[in-house]
This record gives C-alpha cells, structure tokens and sequence, in this order.
C-alpha cells in the first residue's frame, strides 16, 4: 500500500515536473521574446521594440499595414536556406481585442517586389496561435529584408495584420 | 415455367436440401457484392479532372446556378476559330444526358460531391444490367439450340455474369467509365446497347420456335432506329450509328434469312414454289429485297426522327443543324500543318481556314498526308491499350468456327454485331473522323465483345463438361475449349504486356493547386472581368469556380503573340487575370505584354492586368 501510495505521488511530481518543462519548452519557442500580455498597448510597444534581428513597419508613428491580427517571429533568427527546398518558419499570430475571426480564407505572404509569394495558410477557430510557414527556395533566392504579413483573400488584397520586416538569406 | 427435365436437372445440380440451395451461391454473392461496392464506390466518390469531365462538371455546376441565361451554359471560352459571347449557349457537349444533370444539380443543389453523381451511378447501372441481359438472351439461345437437355443452370449463370461485370468494370478502362462521371458516353452507349438488346430479343418465346418469333418485325427496327437515335441526343459522336444500325438491322435480316434456324414459313413457301415450279430460292425468299428494304427503310425512319430532333432543337438555339465546334477541330488536328492545331487563336490572325481541311493544308493530297499518320498512330495506341478485350473475339471467332451450325442466330448476331461494331469505329478513326485514344468512345464495341466472349467461355466449359460420353463431342468440346484457351492467353498477354491495364489506376490530380486557383479566382474578380487560363488547368479551375468567365488559352501559343494581339484577346473577352503554372513560357510573355506577376501559391504563378473592355464588346 506504501509502495503504491509512494509511486501514485512519485507519478503526480513526475507529471508536474513535465508541465513545467512544456512551459519553459513554449517560453522558448517564442525566442526568448517571452510570454506577451493581454493588453493591447503592451503587445503594440512590444511589436514597436522589435528584437534583434526582426521589427514591425511603422508608418507615421503607428504600426503599418491592417488592424485584423498582430503578427511577430516566433523565434528571433535569420530565414536561412540550409540546402533543402523549403526554408521553414514560424510566426506567433494573436488576433487584435474587439475583432472577430474573418470570414475570408487568410494567407501569410511574404513580399518579394510586387508579388507576394504565399508562405502558408491560416485556419480559422482560435484567437491566437503558431503558425507554421514555409518559403521555396526553387522560387526565391538571395539576400535583403522582407516585408511579410498576413492577408484576408478579398476583392483589395490588403494586408489584415501589422507588416513585419525579417532578414532572409536564400541560396538555390 | 420450367420443365419437367429441367427441374430434373436443376435440383441434381444444386440438391434438394436448402442448404445445399444456397451454398454455391455464397462464392457469386460474396463477389458481387464487393464488386457492385467498388462501382457505387467509384462512381460516387473518385474525383476525376480529366479535361471533357471537369469541363462538363463546370457547365452543369453554371447552368443549374441563378446566373445561368441559358439551359445549357459555359463560361469558358476555349476554340479561338470566331470571336464568340461569353457566358454563352454550351455546343461542345450537348446531349441529353447534360440535361438530366442540371435538372438533378438543381434539384440537390450545390455542395454535395457525392450527391451530383448520382445519376451516372443510374447510368452505370443501366449499362450493366443491359449487358447483363443481352449474356442472358444469349446464353438462353444457346442452352435450347446447342443440344443440351437442360437450361443453364442458374450458378453458372451468375458466374458468368459476374465475369462480364468484372471485365467491364475492374480495369482501368472501366475505371475511366466509372470516375467520368459528367461525360455521356455511358447513357450513349446504353442506349445503343438497349436497342440491340431490344433487336435481338424481340419476339423471343421461351416455348416455340416458329418463324414469326423470330423474324424481324417491321416495328423491331424502327424502334432500334430510335434507340440509336437517341444515342445521338446523348452525344454528337453517335451518328455513326445511322448507318452502323442500319448495317446491324440487315446482318440480323441475312442471318435469319440464310443463316436462321428452321423457318416452317419459308419451307412452306418453298414448298408451294416449288409445286407451281418456281425457283427454289426465290420462292423461299420471295419479296426478300421488299422485306429488307422496308425493316432498314423504317430503321432510318426511326434513327431520323432522332437526329431531326436535335438539329431541330439546335437549329432553334444555335442557328444551324450541327454546330459543333468538334467538326472544326477535327479539322485543325489532323489536317493542320503544325504549329496550327484546333487550339490556334484563327480569329486573331483573320484566317477562316479552319473551315476545311484543304484550306487547312493547302490540298487533298496534303490533307491526306497530314491526318492518316496522326490517325493511325491514334488507332494504333487505342487498340493496343483495348487489347484484352477485343481479344475476347478470338474465342468468340473459335466458337463460331466449331459449332457455326449448332449456333442460334442471335448468337450469330452478336457475334456480327462485334465484327461490325469494331470495324465501323477502326474505319471511322482511320478517316480521321474523331481522336481514337479516347478510350470511353468504345463502349458499345466493347461491350458487345465481352458479352460474345462470355458467352463463348460457358459455352466451351459446358460442352466439355457435358459431353464427356460420347467421343465425337467430346472431340468437339475439346476443339472448343482449346479455342476458348487460345483466346484467354492471348487475352492474358494482352494484359500482361502492359499490366497497367489491368490495374486501377488514380484519378487525375487538378492541375493547379486549391490555393492557387482560390487566389486567382479573387483577383479575377466579378463578371464580366475573366481569366485567362492554359488548356489544361481551365476546366479543372472551372469545375471549382463555374461562375467565373474562363479564356483557355494553350501556352503553346501564347508567346507567339504580339502585344496587338494580347490586348485585343484580352480586351475582347475582359480578361485581368492570368493563371499559370511555375515555368510556363507564357509567363514571361504576359510580362512583357503588360500583365504584372501578382501571387505566387505553391507552383502556381497570378498575373494581373488593367480592366479594358473593348468598345462594342459583346457580353
């Protein structure tokens, strides 16, 4: 009876110790950006701050681009081609307070000239989450910073989140 | 009713107890079920996007929709020879068989995939129970007339049928049939194949063998003309059967009169011909020519109320009795002098050539010159690919060959109708008529050539395995069967050669991915703005978006366009988008003509350009 007693409790530290872990795991996904508060004004100073090697535009003191999602890296890193054909991403995704889900289907698109090269899809359901891109290095190569957003596929194609600005450094 | 024999027979064969009643039937029932699943399976849910199927797809999905003006209407603009309104009247593929989808589209409404195909599900369905029961008229015929002392026995049978139903269905033929399921090959051939049914059955006792039975009824071929003629209210291709039915009306008249069982009338006849000193011959057939003409005169009689029909009915809608555009397009793909094909925007470059095939290559000669390789080639690559079933004619051809005396005539008939039917298309397809690797096109021959090699497989095992005491017909069973071997090898090889065919095969896969074409839809943006799409990825786009107004235009020739003429195409038909896949040639053209890249999604490129539309452009 002890010895079941003791493993029962050894079992539920186990399990918390593992919570914790999956915690401290997420805390790292987000490069070390950190849990971001609820507030609104916390998440724009945040995105106006940038980090190291990323930052959000901004035009004329607020934050470019559209007011449906704020979008920032998940991880502070350079997209580098590491010789497969795809160069994946990720992208933290949170929709603004006061708006609701779009109706529309949503794209990530990652600018290059006039062409937006879409980089993935975004599902419907939730109001936050990780996005998992892609960029084919078949299509894009070379070096330079890249506006990138996400974009509600209507009749204006606008973007619908802030305009983020990533390093990229693509070989074939 | 069966006979007292037969009972006899019947009850030695499957026993007395109940069990033993049911018991073989497990092993048929077993297999028919899994392969009546596998074709309410296929028909139902494979998704196919070959280009006649999405295309007819879109044109269902339009003409059921509330934009639709027409019965019948496309939005996709995809032979250049005239400049021509869009959305407009559909010419490619009327039929009635189109018709009963948009009825049943509208019925169901949009959204159900499944739903949609249910009255190809009731095509296919026909299809085989028709083919069905032409085995059983034949294998009825032959179980009177071959000297056997009891019917087929029921288990055979079913066993036979279910061959006849995997060789039609389990194969990657019979996969195309079951998938296509917006084309109208199927009720085509169906009604084709119920008029021989109807012919060949006409008039069948199961208790007397009198002439009158079995002679053609005037009104047996008129109403076979309207079976074939309504062939042709299902699909433009089906002309052919005028004068292949007619062909089909006097082989049963000479068979029945030459080669037919025991006539009484005729001996009669020629027994009073013979007291007043007549002919034999001619007092046995006398008035033969009155006879014949009279059944193949009403057989056209039949097949023109038909065909009078629909090129009223087109008259009335289009202006002319036959304005397919096929007719034309035959034209361009053999005769054409490469790089002119039936996709060459002729409008553009004021040209009428398309019109006939010397204006097309300069001279008979050339024309000729141009179309007989492309149309061999054709031939040569759909009768290699249907090698297993034509094959099928060799035991056919065997059983013929052995027990030619002992067959019925309907037996003859069908085996006639086979040489016929084969014939009529390799000739019709070697005059560069239609394109022969369309596989779906040969349905009835095909059909007909399983039934007769059915039918030839039974009847060999059933004269080995009954006459195994007497040595001559043992002898002759043995003859037979070997035939019947002969031919199953052959077949074998057939398939062998090229096991693909044997094998079911995928659907094709959309050209351009969900995405890709969700996007491009958005950016087209509403009517009248259109789409400018290559051939082959229009109708899979249009099947997915049929409220759009699609230019299919062959990126072969695109980028031999001058900027003269892309704006005048464009402006003509609106277009401000452009769909391509990622490495196209005409991509790079549209660019310097003044489209601007746009999107890329996965291995599609979007291309936009300025709305302009023309002064005076049609709607």
């Amino acid at each position: 009876m002890r010895l079941l007693t003791f493993t029962s409790m050894a079992g539920v530290l186990l399990l918390l110790a593992c919570s914790q872990r999956d915690g401290a795991a997420k805390n790292t996904v987000l490069g070390g950006i950190g849990p971001l508060g609820s507030r609104p004004d916390q998440v724009e100073s945040f995105l106006r701050q940038g980090g190291q090697l990323w930052k959000a535009l901004v035009e004329n003191g607020t934050l470019a681009g559209g007011d449906e999602f704020w979008i920032w890296p998940a991880e502070d890193v350079p997209l580098e081609s590491t010789g497969t054909p795809s160069v994946p991403f990720r992208i933290h995704w949170r929709l603004r307070p006061g708006k609701d889900f779009p109706t529309g289907d949503i794209y990530y698109c990652v600018k290059i000239n006039a062409t937006d090269f879409v980089a993935a899809k975004l599902e419907a359901g939730t109001s936050e989450g990780i996005l998992d891109c892609g960029l084919d290095t078949r299509q894009i190569s070379g070096e330079g910073v890249l506006p990138q957003y996400l974009m509600i596929l209507q009749s204006d194609m606008k973007p619908a989140s802030n305009v983020l600005l990533l390093p990229v450094r693509l070989q074939r | 009713m069966m006979d007292e024999t037969s009972a006899e027979k019947l009850g030695s064969d499957l026993g007395t107890g109940s069990a033993s009643r049911w018991l073989p039937w497990i092993g048929p029932g077993l297999a028919g079920f899994v392969l009546g699943f596998y074709v309410v399976a296929w028909c139902l849910t494979t998704a196919d996007y070959s280009e006649d199927d999405a295309y007819n797809l879109g044109v269902i999905r339009r003409s059921a929709s509330h934009v639709a003006k027409y019965w019948l209407e496309t939005s996709v603009v995809s032979s250049f020879f005239e400049p021509q309104t869009n959305p407009s009247r559909e010419t490619w593929h009327r039929g009635i068989s189109m018709y009963c989808n948009v009825f049943w589209q509208k019925l169901i409404g949009r959204g159900h995939p499944a739903l949609e195909r249910i009255p190809h599900l009731a095509w296919v369905s026909l299809w085989l129970a028709v083919a069905v029961l032409l085995l059983a008229a034949a294998i009825h015929d032959l179980s009177r007339q071959s000297g056997q002392p009891a019917p087929v026995p029921k288990i055979q049978f079913g066993w036979s049928a279910l061959a006849l139903g995997t060789m039609l269905t389990l194969n990657s033929w019979g996969f195309k049939l079951l998938t296509h399921a917006f084309v109208d090959d199927v009720p085509a051939g169906l009604c084709v194949l119920a008029g021989v049914l109807f012919l060949i059955r006409r008039g069948r006792t199961s208790k007397l063998d009198s002439a009158k039975s079995d002679a053609m009824m005037p009104a047996t071929a008129a109403t076979f003309g309207v079976f074939c003629g309504l062939g042709f209210l299902m699909k433009d291709f089906y002309l052919l059967w005028g004068p292949l039915g007619a062909a089909f009306v006097l082989a049963v008249l000479v068979i029945q009169e030459f080669f037919g069982e025991t006539n009484p009338k005729a001996i009669r006849r020629a027994d009073r011909g013979k007291e007043a000193g007549r002919p034999i011959s001619r007092a046995a057939h006398g008035g033969l020519w009155f006879r014949w003409s009279l059944r193949v005169g009403l057989f056209c009689v039949g097949f023109g109320a038909m065909m009078g029909l629909k090129m009223g009915w087109s008259y009335v809608e289009l202006g002319g009795v036959m304005e397919n555009p096929a007719r034309y397009g035959a034209n361009c793909h053999f005769s054409g002098p490469r790089p002119i094909d039936e996709n060459f925007p002729f409008f553009l470059y004021g040209s009428k050539a398309y019109t006939s095939r010397v204006a097309m290559a300069g001279s008979w000669s050339n024309a000729i010159r141009l179309a007989l390789p492309r149309a061999c080639s054709y031939l040569y690559m759909a009768l290699s690919q249907l090698r297993p079933w034509w094959m099928l004619l060799v035991p056919g051809l065997g059983l013929a060959f052995v027990r030619f005396k002992k067959l019925p005539w309907r037996t003859r008939a069908l085996l006639a109708f086979c040489i016929l039917s084969w014939g009529a298309y390799i000739a019709f397809f070697l005059a560069s008529l239609g394109v022969a690797f369309e596989l779906r096109y040969w349905i009835v021959p095909v059909t007909l050539t399983v039934v007769v090699g059915t039918v030839a497989f039974l009847e060999a095992y059933r004269s080995w395995d009954q006459t195994r005491s007497a040595a001559k017909a043992r002898r002759r069973g043995g003859v037979t069967l070997w035939w019947v071997v002969a031919g199953l090898l052959l077949m074998l090889h057939g398939g062998l050669w090229d096991p693909s065919l044997f094998f079911v095969k995928e659907g094709r896969p959309p050209i351009h991915s969900p995405d890709g074409m969700k996007i491009a839809h958005a950016v087209q943006g509403d009517e009248p703005r259109a789409i400018l799409i290559d051939c082959w990825g229009a109708h899979g786009f249009y099947r997915e978006y049929p409220q759009s107004r699609i230019v299919a235009f062959s990126s072969f020739h695109l980028p031999n366009l001058d900027r003269e003429k892309i704006d005048r195409l464009c402006n003509l038909y609106g277009v401000t988008c452009a769909l391509y896949p990622i490495g196209d040639p005409s991509i790079e053209h549209l660019k310097r003509m003044g489209f601007s890249e746009r999107f890329r999604v996965k291995d599609d490129v979007i291309l936009v350009r300025a709305f302009q539309p023309e002064e005076g452009r049609k709607p």
